[in-house]
């Protein structure tokens, strides 16, 4: 009855209801004809964005905390399925790492700082959110399709570490930019290891009371899978609420579970029907968000970013391919399925809030870029999956 | 024993029993492929058998009906001890070659806890033709077996051999039993296994002919002129003669967890062979009557189920009947140093826990699937 008292909330729930049942629907649809799922929430979500009422671009903070616990759950379960046993084994995953991420941060902030002319900040910025690769992408289109192979091992650990390396480089841009505007003298670079340290400890720590709290318990796995799912909410909501970062934090726990020696069934690791709802939101949402004038203002600097960043990739993976015990084609089709990006734009967001730095002044510029990527990025993973016959052709 | 020629699959002319050493042995064993990031298959065999062709390894490994498995066949020896060496040493780099993939090798008659429906077929002629032929069996038949060859001086020994053998079937199952889970359950049988390679049309006992010749020409080519099968590959028994190997082939075994185990039940399979050709006994079809029942019974219990003897239809747990053979083996003739280390083991494997019942007791421990694949893995590396 509250909800129908009051109407702006109850319009604002009906169109994003409706957008989230029109965007699943158009999804399963197209997947049939080979278009990957991501893709078309993403093309809808930036449609509603650019076409739609007033509701769709004009998020409230709920919207915000939602798509916060949406990625937490996503960045929960990557974290959770990376394997650090594999450094161990085989050190050129990290050499891998360092040509596909560092090459492509140090890269980019080469064209923005030198080319563009860009303030340093804004270059670390910007560089920063191009090195990672979409997690909701890879695990979406991995799970969806049943992927199993070289290239998805491949493809997961590496986003894992170069969402982390990116979050961190972020956060420098981010400090170096408050810096720079005077407001916050004290904030960099202190402030800045200060959030990451504590944000690692604090999922370190809520990992290991969960998995002590759960492991008298005996629970099957899907019951401790929504276990896990209730913490991770927790932490999003707390890391945010004290400050700190949420996407470090969750990344942390899902590594720290799994060095407790939590274990989830695969069937469950998406968190099922919570997961699956929560990865329509937030690729709707954040694609809502893409602002069109900045994307047409900033196309040629975008088709620039978006080739540079793709070349240093599949290079890289191409490169080092039989390092990593994989075949040149291998490596060039690794390098394919590692191109989405657009989801760390939660990132801006999050440090907008947090931080007071306006996400427009800091990479508007990355909008043309983020909208191809949101498209094409999904394609080209389901594509480089089953041209390598990782990935089961029929939809799952 | 001898290597087989390459294509040395039957053609339309009578099909020859090649010669080999009698009682040499070979193993092949089938082996789970792990992700080692969720614990579930990976469908990566052609990836590692495409890496492990860069190096030089003692054995052979080729792909096999899933593309979650690997058949690690390692030659062919004259004793146990050398197959345990080879198989240890193949095990040691074989393991550390996959961790460079980041994925994980183990024994163990089933997966915890994977789907049949998320299995794939490996890309070759030979299993795309049997999985449409069978079906959703094809993958249900993700389970991994150890075979075990033993070497046979003609087809009529081997027919001999095979038939003398099936008293002991029993015994390899619940010494060899290690799949209590299958399909994220716990089955309450020790080799679950079994029941998969039960469905399929082929499987269960060999026909009882005692000589080749008779066998090939009024068994194998009439079957085969019919297109039912094609090569002697296509029977799904529990032991098969293996004419292009000189062998017969005894194919009840899950994959243990550990090589000690896989080489002692290759050296158990060797001495009762040997004793069996010593004592040149003679075999009778009747003898079937209880085969069933205590295959069965091996499948279900393990070592503490029920075995009937098929002669004198008495009754004692597999357990004593293993113990009862190992002490008929020791009053051989040929009995040496070798064989009595191999008796003092077996009567250990006998009186201790079989693999089935360690998976089951790390479950109840740690309460979870991954956990007992993370437990296999590590057994397996030794």
């Amino acid at each position: 009855m509250l909800l129908i008292r009051n109407s702006v909330l109850l319009e604002t729930t009906v169109a994003w209801s409706g957008a989230l049942l029109i965007s699943w629907l158009a999804g399963e649809y197209l997947e049939k004809l080979g278009i990957a799922r991501l893709a078309t929430y993403g093309v809808i979500g930036f449609g509603l964005g650019v076409l739609g009422p007033t509701e769709y671009a004009t998020p409230t903070a709920s919207h915000f905390m939602l798509a916060d616990v949406a990625f937490g759950l996503i960045l929960c379960e990557l974290g959770f399925r990376f394997s650090p046993g594999w450094l161990r084994s085989n050190a050129w995953v990290l050499v891998m790492l360092v040509c596909e991420s560092l090459g492509t941060f140090v890269a980019i902030f080469l064209i923005c700082f030198s080319f563009w002319e860009m303030e340093i900040p804004r270059s670390v910025m910007i560089a920063s959110v191009c090195m990672a690769t979409s997690p909701v992408a890879i695990l979406r289109v991995t799970r969806n399709h049943q992927s199993s192979g070289g290239i998805t091992n491949m493809i997961l650990n590496i986003t894992t570490l170069n969402c982390i390396l990116s979050t961190v480089l972020f956060k420098i841009g981010t400090g170096l930019m408050i810096q720079k505007q005077e407001t916050f003298e004290w904030i960099y670079p202190g402030f800045v290891v200060a959030i990451v340290a504590a944000s690692f400890g604090a999922a370190f720590v809520g990992s290991m009371a969960i998995h002590l709290l759960l492991r008298p318990l005996q629970m099957p796995s899907e019951v401790r899978a929504f276990a896990l799912a209730l913490t991770v909410i927790l932490l999003t909501c707390g890391l945010i609420r004290i400050g700190l970062s949420p996407l470090v934090g969750t990344i942390t726990f899902g590594i720290s579970l799994r060095y407790f020696g939590e274990k989830m069934t695969g069937i469950h690791q998406d968190f099922g029907s919570l997961g699956r709802f929560l990865t329509i939101y937030l690729v709707v949402f954040l694609a809502s968000q893409l602002k069109a004038d900045a994307a047409m203002e900033w196309m040629a600097f975008g088709v620039v970013l978006g080739i540079t960043r793709a070349a240093i990739k599949i290079l890289s993976a191409w490169w080092l391919s039989e390092k990593l015990g994989m075949t040149r084609q291998q490596g060039l089709l690794a390098g394919v399925a590692l191109l989405p990006t657009s989801t760390f734009a939660i990132c801006v967001m999050e440090q907008s809030r947090l931080l007071g730095v306006d996400p427009e002044s800091g990479i508007a510029p990355l909008a043309f870029m983020l909208l191809v990527f949101e498209v094409l990025g999904p394609m080209g993973t389901r594509t480089a999956l089953i041209l390598s016959r990782e990935a089961a052709k029929e939809v799952l | 024993m001898t290597e087989p020629s390459e294509n040395a699959i039957l053609t339309d002319h009578p099909c020859e029993f090649r010669h080999s050493n009698p009682l040499s042995l070979g193993v092949e064993l089938e082996l789970q492929v792990i992700d080692m990031g969720d614990y579930d298959l990976s469908a990566s065999a052609a990836d590692l058998i495409a890496y492990y062709e860069r190096f030089p390894i003692r054995a052979t490994i080729s792909p096999e009906l899933s593309s979650s498995m690997i058949e690690v066949s390692v030659g062919v020896f004259d004793s146990w001890h050398d197959v345990l060496e080879r198989l240890t040493t193949v095990r040691d780099t074989i393991v550390s070659r996959a961790k460079w993939l980041n994925l994980g090798l183990c024994g163990g008659g089933s997966h915890p806890f994977q789907r049949w429906q998320q299995r794939r077929i490996f890309d070759s002629a030979r299993f795309r033709e049997v999985s449409s032929l069978y079906g959703y069996l094809a993958k249900q038949f993700t389970v991994f077996g150890q075979h075990i060859h033993v070497g046979c001086a003609d087809g009529d020994i081997a027919l001999w051999l095979l038939h003398s053998l099936n008293r002991f079937i029993p015994h390899f199952i619940a010494l060899a039993a290690s799949s209590p889970f299958f399909q994220a359950s716990s089955t309450s049988f020790h080799s679950s296994r079994l029941n998969s390679v039960s469905a399929f049309p082929l499987s269960g006992r060999a026909p009882y002919f005692t000589e080749w010749k008779s066998f090939d020409e009024n068994y194998f080519q009439p079957l085969r002129r019919t297109g039912i099968v094609k090569c002697m590959k296509d029977f799904y028994w529990d032991i098969r003669p293996k004419p292009e190997y000189g062998t017969i082939e005894l194919r009840v075994c899950d994959t243990p967890l550990t090589m000690q185990r896989a080489a002692l039940l290759a050296g158990y399979l060797q001495a009762i062979c040997s004793r069996l050709i010593e004592q040149g006994q003679n075999v009778a079809e009747s003898e079937y009557l209880v085969y069933s029942f205590n295959r069965f019974q091996a499948c279900r219990f393990g070592l503490d189920g029920t075995y009937l003897d098929p002669i004198s239809h008495t009754e004692c747990t597999i357990r004593q009947s293993i113990l009862n053979t190992i002490d008929w083996i020791g009053h051989s003739k040929h009995s040496s140093l070798s064989l009595g280390s191999l008796l003092i083991q077996l009567s250990h494997m006998a009186t201790t826990k079989n693999d089935a019942e360690r998976l089951m007791e790390h479950y109840a421990q740690s309460g979870t699937l991954e956990d007992v694949v993370q437990y296999s893995i590590d057994r397996f590396a030794g």
